[in-house]
């Protein structure tokens, strides 16, 4: 048995379902190409006024079984005009020509689709093939570099590591600055720190969607497009959509990518020798003789002795192993995607991987021209093999605690634990998370009469997660003699359900409407143990789950934990939007939503937010019309009021807990003092665009530029800490926040012959971010986590608040500062400390290009920052007073001697030798602030597609090889390592002021994987 | 899976209720998470209010956060008894004498100490739904609020008597729960405030009361207050009264040399005057052991200790004799000077206990001139238990002078790793104008003052900062 037979035999069920239409009489063939005669692949062929259709295949070729009364083919492509034919017999040659701008590609927008050409909002879309081109940690991270202001920075090389996603800008201060992601139109849960931030990791929710199971992700920018989410839309949406069942014959799909994974940067330190030589030169300056006193009870013999390479001893070359299959199929009455998925990454750091199981099962069916429904369902797991990093140890330990001069092993073969050993650590510990997704839907939809259509959908996300510990008694060692196991699950559910109602009113040829209307309810909680249910054993629980639950059930029988319920919220809404058309090229929409949560205070329950929007294809004008180069021009502008809901639940009354027993009776904690008027952050949102197509739509593009001021900012900090919180939630009335920019993206076709294709395409974005006003606060009021960044008024949110460094006396290799009024003084005070620099960049943006020759594809992805700061918090211990941190070998440009013209001031032991300076952490300067540009060959990737009949003699429908290298190169003038950061954060504050901030951060992965995709 | 087709009928069952929802949507907006709970619901009884000061005793001994860690650390840090050279980051920076307003192992401690008292200052506005446990619940809240503004006030201040009126700044005086930004009180206006607090709690508190403080708790923190203040006839009369109160049948001193070894164990010791317990199954399934922080910082056993002690220290214990020396070395690590008494994986935390309470009561009488017999006694049991015998007793007749050196010397000695030696200097200097620091600093240099958080200049641009600049 073959594997489609298998296959077959496995959807056999569901075949019998749709079975009874393949009753149909005639078959059609024929052949799709592009205006050269090069064949186009995936193009849709669907007979006119059905559902019935296939796609054509890599040659352009199609074979339709159609209904003897079938008289029109409808043939569409992505940047193709759409073409109807009539059916004849005998081979049908269709020529698709391209289309403007692919104005009739059809976008995903919130609560429905619209064509292209009638968008007034600042849309992207980005297709299944970009983003699944790289073995990125989690989907999102392969939106970087693909649209014009949206900044991706990737976490950072551990596996299933989140990224810092903003659009246009960051709005926000203690508000999470995170667009909202909706999969199949469920917004789903994506919180960051529902596991906080445990092992310098903030768990990434958003890693166990599968990739290959996306069919496009549309990202809404502006008030026009996110506006319809309302409360959540400030931020910018990111649409999921996934695959779903075709109309045609059950058609297979295998895809696998295999290959390495290393790290992208490292920064170099110092070996033992030179360690202890730098360190002896540290004692010394500070006027001491003998030999420096070593840390962990090292003795100079031993230290010689010595030379342990803690990062290579960390570090391996990762194995990437992936397997996607799918299959699609459909009827006129039922179309079904299933698919399964494994995938194994392990990063370069030993003992972390993350890997992905998952099914999903889309099935759509149509009881008849009334009624259809459907149901949206993915299970997938994600086992995350834990390692501590940056400031938790693990390869952090590596660059800072775990020096060269430390053993791993005693003499006795047993661990050296004197200090920091992280090859110990990480041996003997085991931490794995499993985390359970299921994200399923089910619709209704009825159209009762022509034009309205109504539609219910309800949804579920379950998120369950697990969370292993285990210390073994070999590194616990405790008197006891036994390790240390604990679990701490945690579920979240998330239920959705929205009723719309859309009616498409033609008044006239000239005239048309469309009204929506709908309302949605939204219950989302996270539950949790109040502490993790931790005993000594001798093996980690789930080696005994019997045991595990007996324990659990014991301790909660006593009272000693309990079930608690975190972040619990509900919202209500309410929204509508009408769009006009008039010639089919005024186009007009008003949209508003109304949002009431229970995030919101007793005397805010409820939002409005309204837009408006206006798009006008200039290009139907005569005057446009004249000029021969412009094939297209659209103008659009919007304005409108959005809101940000991103704060935790039940902010705004004093809360309490019950926590654990103490003394046999129970304990309640005061966790916050409330704010009976705390409400979302609002965002008036302003954008006007440019849409166009020049030179026979050899150049196309879009220029847009925005403007959005933020009010009612939420902020949870500068609180008073005698009173006991050091924070609390409350909306400042007076104070503001500004992002305006500019961006342009750019796809231009260079070449275009039967055998050759080059096209060249990009974007820039130049986003501008001030805070106008803050309410009187200083600047020392809200700070970014433990991070070095502020909010002052008149610089951007996240502004690194560092004294100045003027540079080295050379006489005496002592540091010079400045101070606030830029007189240089060799007292280190944390009082001349003053905005310095950024850590938003001023330009973010990619470019791409693409060739393809015969049947061989060359693309490459370059992504890049200009402008901005990046603040090397680890440089700080790494290159500045010695003490049991590693080095780095930057050092070497020091003071040494009189009269040395050097950039590191003279080594020294003793905090005390910097005059002022209280200790190594508050040596926060611009001493360790860098500019933060770099360019990166985000990827490259080589492909070949088989030929028809090579493909054809081994009996498939289409086939191709590829191999992809991603992260290969970074230029960039940062000398601590990796120039893409975005280190572990506390909150969603810490998330907003701090990327850019490094400390001890894991560089990112560089890798080559091979891969092999195949339809059949 | 169960639970999501529960979850599958519960989201259909929420499509039912969408078109409900126009009418009863305010409801389904007032969705507080379960387990976090409303004043109303949480304070709503006499249960509910002690619930709340329960957890203030477990917060007490958790982790590093007060006397499970940070109070003694600190005191250590700054004190003379460490060898602290190669120390950094936020130790080294205590431990030079010249904190930052950054340092957030110092301002979580400032934070999480504030919100105790938060926590007090809610159960006093909540006395009227205690009924028949008034008094109990009032003294136990006015208990922690005195105790936690003294260890603060010893910390964040110049020490009582380092002016004559003591009026020098103290710290945030916080008498109620609100998120008023702090300013803070003289010294003299925390001292009056500490000593009305527990005199509050002296009267309120039973003689006995299971695991929570009682008025020999009070009591003992009264004389700890008035022997800090200098203020010996006073600070005779609590020891006193806590050693012999209605109270000190729960407690008393131990003359067994077991006593060294069982003041932290897991079962504790008779000396405890007030302690933090364990709550455990069993002996290997602690769910909660106090003094997390100290085993964090100091424990040998295991591994090399992050804070260990100067040779001098360790000399002033090492006597011939004495059974005490125990404490301070390990073969282990033969190089340094480590402590022992918190070698174990668990153990009650005793916040205060009668050999403390003792050697007040024997340095107070000397200091007054009166009950000298008494000081004599106190001291005189504690050498016995040290030596095994009486040899190195004092003779009945010894004089004040006597009784106050020695009284110095045993509580150097008795009390090494607990966090005691910074506030003797400070005492001792406030007191005679004495520098007895062995690291040479002005017992009231700047840099023996903790800075205060950089939120208190955030919250408040007018609070009075502490001086910068170290000591010596």
């Amino acid at each position: 048995m073959n594997l489609k037979r298998l296959l077959y035999a496995l959807v056999l069920p569901l075949l019998l379902l749709c079975g009874q239409t393949y009753a149909q009489d005639k078959t059609v063939t024929g052949r799709v190409t592009d205006a050269t005669g090069a064949a186009v692949s995936n193009a849709t062929v669907i007979v006119k006024g059905t559902t019935i259709g296939t796609s054509t295949n890599a040659d352009g070729a199609f074979t339709l079984r159609v209904p003897a009364s079938a008289t029109t083919l409808s043939i569409s492509s992505v940047g193709f005009s759409s073409q109807e034919v009539p059916v004849t017999s005998g081979i049908l040659s269709v020529k698709l020509t391209t289309s403007s701008a692919a104005l009739n590609e059809v976008v995903v927008v919130g609560y429905g689709t619209q064509r292209k050409r009638e968008v007034t909002g600042a849309i992207v879309k980005i297709t299944s093939e970009k983003i699944n081109a790289l073995p990125t940690p989690s989907f999102e991270a392969a939106l970087q570099g693909r649209a014009a202001g949206v900044q991706v920075v990737q976490g950072s090389g551990l596996a299933g590591s989140g990224s810092v996603v903003r659009i246009r800008g960051i709005n926000s201060i203690s508000a999470s600055g995170d667009p909202l992601y909706v999969v199949d139109g469920v917004p789903i849960t994506q919180d960051p720190f529902i596991r906080g931030n445990s092992g310098a990791m903030n768990q990434n929710p958003l890693a166990a969607i599968n990739p290959n199971d996306i069919e496009s992700i549309e990202v809404l920018k502006d008030a026009a497009a996110a506006g319809i989410y309302g409360s959540r839309g400030a931020n910018g949406v990111i649409l999921i959509t996934t695959k779903r069942g075709k109309s045609g014959k059950p058609a297979f799909n295998y895809s696998n990518r295999i290959g390495f994974a290393t790290y992208a940067n490292k920064p170099s330190f110092v070996n033992s020798e030179e360690w202890l030589a730098l360190r002896q030169e540290a004692w010394q300056n500070d006027g001491n003789s003998g030999l420096a006193p070593l840390p962990g009870g090292v003795t100079w013999a031993q230290a010689r002795n010595t030379n342990t390479d803690w990062w290579d001893l960390l570090t391996r070359t990762g194995v990437i192993n992936e397997h996607n299959i799918s299959m699609n199929m459909g009827t006129d009455k039922a179309k079904l995607f299933l698919s399964g998925n494994f995938g194994d990454q392990q990063s370069y750091i030993v003992g972390n991987s993350f890997t992905r199981y998952g099914v999903r099962a889309n099935f759509d069916y149509k009881f008849s021209n009334i009624i259809k429904a459907g149901i949206t369902t993915g299970w997938n797991r994600g086992v995350n093999n834990r390692v501590p990093a940056a400031w938790a140890g693990g390869l952090g330990d590596a660059m800072s605690y775990a020096l060269p001069i430390y053993p791993v092993y005693k003499n006795d073969g047993s661990y050296w634990l004197d200090g920091a050993n992280p090859v110990a650590r990480i041996n003997e510990n085991i931490w794995k998370n499993t985390d359970d997704r299921f994200l399923g839907s089910v619709y209704l939809e009825v159209t009762p009469i022509k034009n309205l259509t109504l539609r219910a959908v309800t949804s579920l996300d379950y998120l369950v997660g697990m969370e292993d510990q285990f210390e073994s008694a070999r590194i616990r060692n405790q008197a006891s003699g036994l390790g240390y196991a604990r679990r701490s699950p945690n579920t979240t559910t998330n239920n959705t359900s929205t009723f719309t109602a859309n009616y498409i009113y033609n008044l006239n040829e000239n005239n048309a409407f469309t009204f929506l209307l709908g309302s949605e309810v939204q219950e989302s909680k996270s539950e949790s143990y109040n502490n993790s249910i931790g005993r000594e054993r001798s093996d980690p629980w789930y080696e005994d789950k019997d045991a595990y639950k007996l324990f659990r059930d014991t301790l909660v029988n006593t009272n000693q934990i309990r079930k608690t319920e975190f972040n619990a919220y509900t919202f209500n809404s309410f929204f509508g939007r009408i769009n006009y058309s008039w010639k089919n090229k005024l186009f007009l929409q008003a949209l508003a939503r109304v949002d009431g949560s229970s995030k919101f205070g007793s005397n805010n329950k409820y939002g409005f937010f309204p837009s408006g929007a206006i798009g006008y294809v200039l290009s139907e004008e005569e005057f446009v019309k004249n000029i021969p180069a412009i094939n297209f021009l659209k103008a659009r502008a919007s304005f409108g009021l959005m809101g940000n809901a991103g704060f935790p639940a039940g902010n705004y009354y004093a809360a309490y807990f019950n926590g654990a027993n103490y003394g046999g009776s129970p304990t309640t904690y005061y966790t916050r003092p409330g704010n009976p008027d705390l409400h979302w952050e609002a965002i008036q949102n302003f954008d006007a665009g440019l849409e166009f197509g020049l030179f026979k739509n050899r150049i196309s593009g879009e220029l847009a530029y925005y403007n959005r001021t933020t009010t009612d900012i939420l902020l949870n900090a500068g609180v008073s800490p005698s009173t006991g919180f050091s924070e609390a939630f409350r909306n400042l009335s007076d104070a503001k926040i500004v992002n305006q920019g500019v961006e342009l993206s750019l796809n231009t076709t260079v070449i275009q012959t039967r055998d050759v294709k080059w096209t060249i395409g990009g974007n820039i974005a130049k986003n501008y971010n001030e805070v106008k006003s803050l309410g009187g606060l200083s600047a020392d009021a809200i700070g970014g986590g433990t991070n070095d960044t502020r909010i002052a008024v008149g610089y951007p949110v996240g502004t690194n608040y560092l004294v100045r460094f003027y540079g080295v006396d050379p006489t005496d290799g002592l540091p010079i500062w400045l101070d606030l009024s830029g007189k240089q003084t060799k007292t280190f005070s944390l009082n001349n400390r003053m905005p310095v620099g950024s850590v938003i960049p001023d330009y973010v943006g990619g470019f791409n290009t693409n060739v393809t020759w015969k049947g061989f594809d060359l693309g490459a992805l370059f992504t890049y920052t200009i402008g901005g700061n990046i603040y090397d918090g680890s440089g700080k211990r790494q290159l500045g007073i010695v003490t049991d941190w590693n080095i780095r070998s930057d050092i070497a440009d020091r003071w040494r001697k009189p009269g040395d013209i050097a950039k590191y001031p003279r080594l020294t032991m003793n905090t005390n030798q910097y005059d002022g300076l209280s200790s190594e952490w508050q040596y926060n300067s611009t001493m360790f602030l860098h500019d933060a540009s770099f360019l990166r060959l985000r990827e490259l990737t080589l492909g070949y597609k088989l030929n028809n009949a090579t493909a054809s003699r081994l009996k498939l429908k289409g086939a191709r090889i590829f191999v992809t290298g991603m992260n290969l190169l970074t230029f960039t003038k940062y000398p601590g390592g990796d120039p893409e950061i975005a280190r572990d954060f506390e909150n969603a504050q810490d998330r907003n002021l701090s990327p850019n901030i490094t400390y001890l951060t894991a560089p990112q992965q560089k890798s080559v994987t091979f891969g092999l995709n195949i339809n059949f | 899976m169960k639970q999501t087709y529960f979850n599958i009928i519960k989201a259909s069952s929420l499509l039912l209720l969408l078109g409900l929802s126009f009418s009863s949507c305010k409801k389904f907006l007032e969705r507080p998470p379960e387990g976090q709970l409303s004043e109303e619901i949480a304070l709503k009884d006499a249960a509910g209010v002690a619930a709340l000061l329960n957890s203030v005793y477990k917060d007490m001994g958790e982790g590093d956060k007060f006397y499970g860690g940070k109070v003694t650390v600190i005191n250590e840090l700054l004190g003379d008894q460490l060898d602290g050279i190669l120390l950094t980051e936020d130790f080294g920076e205590i431990y030079k004498r010249k904190t930052s307003i950054f340092g957030g192992f110092k301002n979580d401690f400032y934070t999480q100490a504030y919100n105790m008292i938060a926590r007090a200052n809610v159960a006093l506005s909540k006395l009227d739904v205690a009924g028949s446990e008034r008094n109990n619940l009032e003294g136990q809240a006015k208990f922690i609020r005195g105790v936690v503004h003294f260890e603060l006030v010893r910390l964040f201040a110049q020490p009582f008597g380092a002016t004559s009126d003591n009026s020098h700044p103290g710290i945030p005086l916080r008498l109620v729960s609100d998120l008023s930004s702090g300013t803070r009180a003289s010294v003299k206006q925390v001292y009056d405030q500490v000593i009305a607090d527990l005199k509050e709690a002296e009267t309120k508190l039973p003689a006995t009361n299971g695991v929570l403080p009682t008025k020999g708790a009070a009591q003992a923190f009264l004389a700890k207050v008035y022997f800090q203040m200098n203020s010996f006839a006073n600070a005779y009369q609590y020891a006193n009264l806590t050693l012999t109160g209605p109270s000190a049948a729960n407690y008393g001193f131990v003359s067994a040399v077991t006593e060294l070894d069982n003041r932290f164990s897991f079962n504790g010791s008779n000396e405890g005057i007030f302690k933090i317990r364990i709550e455990a199954t069993s002996p290997t399934a602690v769910q909660f052991g106090p003094g997390g922080g100290l085993r964090d910082n100091f424990r040998s056993d295991t591994k090399r200790p992050t804070l260990f002690f100067t040779t001098d220290i360790f000399n002033q214990v090492n006597n011939s004799g004495d059974r005490r020396s125990r404490w301070l070395k390990d073969t282990l690590t033969p190089t340094i000077n480590v402590l022992k008494k918190y070698n174990k994986d668990n153990f009650i935390l005793p916040v205060v206990h009668v050999t403390e309470i003792k050697m007040i009561r024997a340095e107070s009488a000397a200091e007054t001139g009166t009950n000298l017999a008494v000081a004599i006694n106190d001291l005189n049991d504690i050498l016995t238990r040290a030596y095994g015998n009486a040899t190195r007793n004092l003779p009945a007749n010894g004089t004040a002078a006597d009784i106050i050196l020695a009284a110095r010397q045993q509580r150097t000695i008795e009390m090494v790793g607990e966090g005691n030696r910074t506030q003797e200097i400070k005492r001792i200097g406030a007191r005679s104008g004495t520098n007895v620091d062995r690291r040479g600093s002005n017992w009231n240099c700047p840099g023996f003052v903790l800075q205060f958080p950089q939120g208190e200049m955030a919250a408040n641009t007018e609070f009075v900062r502490n001086p910068e600049g170290g000591c010596n």
